[in-house]
């Protein structure tokens, strides 16, 4: 008994000192009311609704992109994200399903809504495929596997007849609507689709599922030992995510009306994703719709300005873009690591450790 | 059926195309195995690299065998820069922030060299190097025979360096447990730069012994990196004995796949294996990581 007291005694300063590093700290923290993040969310795909309605079509097909960023991110983020297991194979995920709905509407005509579920079924089908072969292993050989897929995907879409091999293939989406009316039809359903993402993401958020990937990240081996069944669990939040892949893809080759390998398959697609969690931030549902909007109109600005600007009487080239893309995105993965969100947060629980 | 041509001709291809493919994967097995480092940006070095020797042999015209060294001393000193402005720097942060930041390496590597090369396919040429050696039926390319057999010095050379010198112990230390390598009083930062800058100079070296024996073009890092990364995981980051041995098979799957089955079908035919290795290897690379090199 006198033991155990002194035992007390003897931890209790070193608890009082913890307790109060903690309390000053959580009193320094200005606690964001619980309706906020849902309400600028809110207010943003409002402000969606009324751009895609009002603007002229110019803007319009540049928004369609956004969302089209939005719903695939939204899905890369729950894996890369929260769980901390970021992979590069979006374009694989999105073109499979740009694929699957080109092939069935170009060789039985199927409607655009018709070719969602396949479009759907197949890119789950392979994220299992995928899942199964490298989430058991460490994050390592996730990214550097997935990279490497979207090089094998290019190649078999090119090698492959039934898909158009090289030439790629056309898709007919038959209507008799005005061009704008046909960029508005794919606007708001692209719109329907980033909204449902959206509340996946923010349920999956603030849910077991979403706490279990988050302990992935910080400390797997930890998270299984208190019970966390990790290899599902990361499972799981890549099917889904590559879910939302295939049907944005899916949607995106009735708007493009035609696709081929080398610009479906390309990394690019997978910097751009990247990219948009990033900036965005990669802890919150906020984050893919904010990031989307900045890459997507940063990179309009750099296609507008960059063939203007000279250099020893040269212009540059393309590529000059990629290169922009790339020195920011190691700027905000070296320095702001919580993205544009993270710098609005206040940073939690990790600055005291007992 | 012609015993020499169906069978000797392509197993000396593959074991040709494996020295090379060894010295490859050698500077991604490096980083990776010491440095608990994924380097995304190994191939688009690689490249980078291939196309810098490939400027000064045909373009300025000077030797071939010459400027390998050269080029891998310009990259040496980039992987030290790049270790003590990025790597150190993140030494502490998440995998995740640290696969991000080479990932946005690659993608600057990349456009750089597109911009300064632009998108052409490119091939070295070769020389005196371009000779073919005829014994009987069998046709040996010069090119590829020295460019394997340097990729096999390398390789031994790198193992003996790690298995019998003092500096080769202390790297092997770190590898294990970098805390206890600091406490017996190993300098792991200044260590960790040289292995980091050494695996950089390999990814260089590599580039230097594709361009001998390959067309390539800057985009094309991202299907380097797929074999390089199959050569590894094949091989363990046990030794570089091992991934040498790697190599070897995969230029000789690679050589056969190629004989009995379409162009195609030969990355189908790696892929796979590379999948089945991830799943079969599974314990395997788990248990690697306590003997790591």
């Amino acid at each position: 008994m006198t033991d155990k007291a002194t035992r007390g005694e003897a931890a209790a300063p070193v608890e009082d000192i913890a307790l109060g590093r903690a309390k000053a700290a959580s009193e320094g923290v200005k606690k964001a009311p619980w309706w906020l993040t849902p309400a600028i969310g809110t207010a943003m795909f409002i402000a969606f609704a009324v751009l895609g309605a009002t603007m002229n079509l110019g803007v319009v097909t540049t928004l369609t992109t956004v969302l089209y960023y939005t719903i695939i991110a939204q899905g890369w983020n729950l894996l890369g994200g929260y769980g901390g297991y970021v992979n590069f194979g979006a374009a694989v995920f999105a073109g499979a399903g740009a694929y699957m709905a080109a092939y069935l509407n170009h060789h039985f005509d199927w409607p655009i809504f018709a070719t969602m579920i396949p479009a759907v079924a197949v890119a789950c089908l392979i994220s299992l495929i995928v899942g199964y072969a490298t989430l058991r292993l460490r994050s390592h050989y996730f990214a550097i596997f997935t990279l490497a897929l979207t090089f094998l995907a290019m190649v078999i879409a090119k090698n492959w007849p039934e898909l158009g091999g090289g030439y790629g293939i056309f898709i007919n989406f038959e209507n008799d609507m005005t061009p704008r009316q046909i960029a508005q039809f794919f606007y708001f359903v692209l719109f329907a689709l980033a909204i449902i993402a959206s509340i996946v993401a923010f349920i999956v958020e603030n849910s077991n599922f979403g706490y279990a990937l988050r302990a992935i990240s910080e400390d797997e081996p930890a998270a299984q030992v208190l019970g966390v069944k990790t290899t599902s669990v990361k499972l799981r939040a890549l099917i889904i995510g590559a879910g939302f892949g295939g049907l944005a893809g899916s949607v995106y080759a009735f708007f493009t009306g035609y696709i081929e390998p080398a610009g479906t398959f390309s990394l690019d697609v997978a910097l751009d994703i990247v990219l948009v969690c990033v900036i965005g931030g990669m802890n919150s549902w906020l984050g893919p719709i904010i990031g989307s909007i900045v890459v997507v109109s940063l990179e309009q600005f750099l296609r507008v300005t960059v063939p203007q600007i000279e250099i020893f009487g040269a212009t540059l080239p393309a590529e000059t873009n990629r290169l922009v893309l790339g020195i920011l995105l190691l700027i905000f993965a070296m320095f702001v690591r919580r993205g544009i969100v993270g710098l609005f947060q206040k940073q939690r629980g990790r600055k005291v450790s007992v | 059926m012609n015993l020499v041509h169906d069978l000797i001709q392509p197993l000396l291809n593959g074991l040709l195309l494996g020295g090379v493919y060894g010295g490859i994967a050698i500077g991604l097995s490096l980083i990776l195995g010491v440095l608990k480092i994924v380097n995304l940006a190994h191939t688009a070095i690689l490249i980078f690299a291939g196309l810098l020797y490939w400027q000064l042999v045909s373009v300025a015209g000077l030797d071939p065998l010459l400027m390998i060294i050269p080029v891998v001393a310009i990259f040496f000193l980039f992987g030290m820069g790049t270790h003590r402005v990025m790597v150190q720097y993140l030494s502490r942060a998440s995998d995740t922030t640290m696969i991000l930041a080479f990932f946005g390496l690659m993608v600057i590597l990349e456009s750089i060299a597109i911009m300064i090369w632009t998108t052409d396919t490119r091939t070295l040429p070769l020389g005196y190097l371009g000779e073919v050696i005829r014994l009987g039926d069998l046709n040996i390319s010069v090119a590829k025979l020295v460019a394997a057999i340097l990729g096999v010095v390398v390789l031994i050379a790198l193992h003996l360096f790690l298995t019998r010198t003092l500096t080769g112990s202390a790297i092997r230390g770190m590898a294990q447990n970098q805390d206890v390598a600091t406490m017996v009083g190993i300098n792991v930062t200044r260590l960790s730069r040289y292995v980091f800058a050494a695996g950089v100079a390999f990814a260089a070296f590599g580039g230097t012994i594709l361009a001998m024996v390959q067309s390539f073009n800057p985009q094309e890092h991202a299907r380097w990196l797929a074999w390089a990364f199959l050569v590894v995981i094949l091989g363990g980051l046990g030794s570089s004995l091992r991934t040498l041995i790697a190599g070897l098979v995969v230029g000789v799957i690679e050589s056969f796949a190629g004989l009995l089955l379409p162009f195609a079908y030969t990355y189908m035919v790696l892929y796979a294996l590379l999948a089945v290795m991830l799943l079969v290897r599974n314990e395997g690379l788990g248990s690697v990581k306590q003997r790591t090199i």
